[in-house]
């Protein structure tokens, strides 16, 4: 086991590299001056050629790539992510001020949808054909085909603009004020959480049937066990794990969630600057942006990997 | 039955085919809700080959005399803010949204197929490498990668395929993996290597047919979730061109008139949800009819 969860990680940091060169060299080859915002930003209107040399050597821009993109990933090994020229500030004060707001949101969405999704897909499973079944079943394939950033204007309009009942956009910190911070975030955590929500529930449907089809599930009916001790003793650990399979790559579905719903609500969090970040040709934000994404994917993957040995004492005693 | 022995031994394969053929149809139709998964397509692909018949407006006509007016029976859903009919652009749109999501999944679940079907076959090196390779890309959020191509390559429906089809690579390639070598290890597959064919015939002709039905239900469902990513990218700036017709932009440039017009922004997501569902409703169908087993996988 340990040596399986050794070789898991050293992929995944395999990956995690192949990840920071792709989006380095992505990033290269947008199209564009990438000083113009900068430029823009420090209200300086035009440069000479010796100027805007001088600038390129300031920002490490005149230097062959390799150099750049070395330079670039030692500084973060060291916690330095270079330096946002459309924002005028260090990347790790961006990310500082801006990544707490994006996970703040992002892990209640991924909870609620965890837990919810679990406990729905198992109550449309073992109550299968019921009204129950069908009502949370159809809920649930409704949640699958909504666009989030439409949902996100629909309720936009009919909770705050015709109702007005809460703010329509904007963030407030929950250390300033709990209720408001809840009021801000009630929206943007439904539209997100909604799409993993409804998966999972699919998905847990359909391994818990699954499971509850086998032999062993009918020996225990035989026997005479009660419906709760088969439920939770023998149909929920053996569903397990392909719902924890899907858990972890739910997360993704809320990072990449995070990109437009963010930009509907104007919340100030990660996903909203790596946005702006594309589009002003950020080179420093946006690979690091993308860089601690595919770190956290990556290590929701790792969880995943040692979540089955502790589920199944197949993996565990394997090796 | 022995006088008939010779005429089927003849064409086993032929009427096999028909009559599996049939059952799948029987299966697919037998389920009401694929049905309507179906019909609500087939409505969409009429409405879009068919968009200069059905459209009441021209969509792109600009007139400033009728900016943002309410629904009428002229303009059944208003005009957005240069006075386009609204309901006229929803069914340009249809245009836009299956042209870009069929050549999307067709385009990335063949570069995917394949791809998947390779490394399985051959195994080794070139197994380790393709699969990190879509390790790699699995790391990368989804939305952050098309959002970063649609960016490199710029707006447009061309690059907007390019990057929904990149997109859409790893989960074909990954199931395609999965069937592939299990298929395999089949003796028929033995045999034909036995008697001498080549690896890419052993793919194509062996190995390839028997994973079909699984890649089209998975490309059935997954054009619900380009659509959905399509018009997102189109929602944040990175989709089409203006001024053509796209849900996911209408949705965007209708959202400042929002006390006003809600209809500008709210009727474009309807469209999508409805083309999404029938997708989705006809995939699931597709699944229940060719390939039971796939529950719960896709």
């Amino acid at each position: 086991m340990s040596s399986y969860i050794a070789r898991r990680f050293l992929l995944g940091i395999v990956v995690i590299i192949l990840v920071s060169i792709a989006s380095f060299l992505i990033m290269r080859l947008l199209p564009g001056d990438p000083l113009s915002l900068y430029l823009y930003q420090t209200n300086i209107s035009s440069l000479t050629e010796e100027e805007h040399k001088a600038l390129e050597a300031k920002f490490g821009l005149d230097k062959p790539l390799p150099e750049q993109y070395f330079d670039w990933i030692g500084g973060v090994l060291h916690g330095d992510m270079g330096y946002s020229w459309a924002n005028n500030l260090p990347v790790s004060r961006i990310i500082e001020q801006r990544l707490p707001v994006t996970l703040y949101i992002g892990i209640i969405a991924l909870i609620i949808a965890g837990l919810l999704g679990t406990v729905l897909g198992v109550i449309c499973a073992i109550r299968r054909g019921t009204w129950m079944d069908v009502v949370i079943s159809s809920i649930a394939n409704l949640g699958i085909t909504i666009p989030t950033f439409w949902l996100g204007i629909l309720l936009i309009y009919i909770f705050g603009l015709e109702m007005g009942l809460l703010p329509i956009y904007g963030y407030v910190s929950p250390f300033t004020s709990v209720w408001g911070s809840i009021r801000t975030i009630i929206m943007p955590v439904f539209c997100l959480m909604l799409p993993p929500l409804a998966g999972l529930t699919r998905q847990t449907r359909s391994a818990v049937l699954d499971v509850a089809r086998q032999d062993y599930i009918r020996t225990a009916w035989s026997k005479g066990l009660t419906e709760k001790v088969i439920v939770s003793r023998h149909i929920l650990k053996n569903a397990f794990i392909p719902i924890v399979t899907m858990l972890g790559m739910q997360l993704g579905t809320i990072i990449g969630g995070t990109v437009l719903i963010e930009t509907v609500f104007s919340i100030p969090g990660i996903g909203r600057s790596l946005t702006n970040g594309v589009f002003a040709k950020d080179f420093m934000l946006v690979q690091s942006v993308a860089l601690i994404s595919a770190v956290m994917v990556v290590l929701a993957n790792i969880s995943v990997d040692i979540a089955y040995g502790w589920l199944d004492p197949r993996i565990r005693l394997g090796d | 039955m022995t006088a008939n022995v010779n005429d089927t031994a003849m064409q086993p394969a032929l009427a096999l085919k028909r009559s599996e053929f049939r059952r799948i149809i029987r299966v697919f139709f037998r389920r009401k809700i694929a049905v309507i998964g179906f019909v609500i397509i087939f409505l969409f692909v009429v409405m879009a080959i068919f968009a200069p018949y059905i459209a009441p407006h021209d969509p792109y006509a600009f007139d400033a005399t009728k900016r943002l007016q309410q629904p009428s029976p002229g303009h059944l859903l208003g005009t957005d803010s240069m006075g386009r009919d609204t309901l006229s652009r929803i069914i340009y749109g249809s245009r836009t949204t299956l042209i870009i999501g069929i050549f999307a999944v067709v385009v990335g679940s063949a570069i995917g197929q394949f791809l998947g079907i390779v490394s399985a076959y051959f195994g080794r090196k070139v197994d380790t490498i393709i699969m990190r390779l879509i390790d790699v890309q699995l790391a990368f959020p989804g939305m952050i990668l098309m959002l970063l191509i649609a960016a490199l390559l710029g707006g447009g429906m061309r690059n907007l395929i390019i990057a929904l089809s990149i997109s859409m690579i790893p989960v074909s390639c990954r199931l395609m993996y999965a069937e592939a070598l299990s298929v395999k290890q089949n003796e028929y597959v033995l045999a034909a290597r036995a008697i001498g064919s080549g690896p890419f015939r052993i793919i194509f002709m062996r190995i390839y047919p028997n994973c079909f039905s699984s890649q089209l239900v998975l490309m059935t469902i997954m054009m619900g979730a380009v659509i959905l990513s399509e018009a997102g990218l189109s929602y944040l700036g990175v989709g089409v061109q203006v001024p053509q017709a796209d849900w996911g932009s209408m949705v965007n440039n209708g959202y400042p008139y929002l006390l006003t017009n809600p209809i500008l922004s709210l009727s474009p997501g309807i469209a999508i949800m409805l083309m999404v569902f029938g997708f989705n409703m006809m995939g699931d169908g597709l699944r229940d009819a060719l390939d039971p087993k796939l529950r719960g996988v896709i």
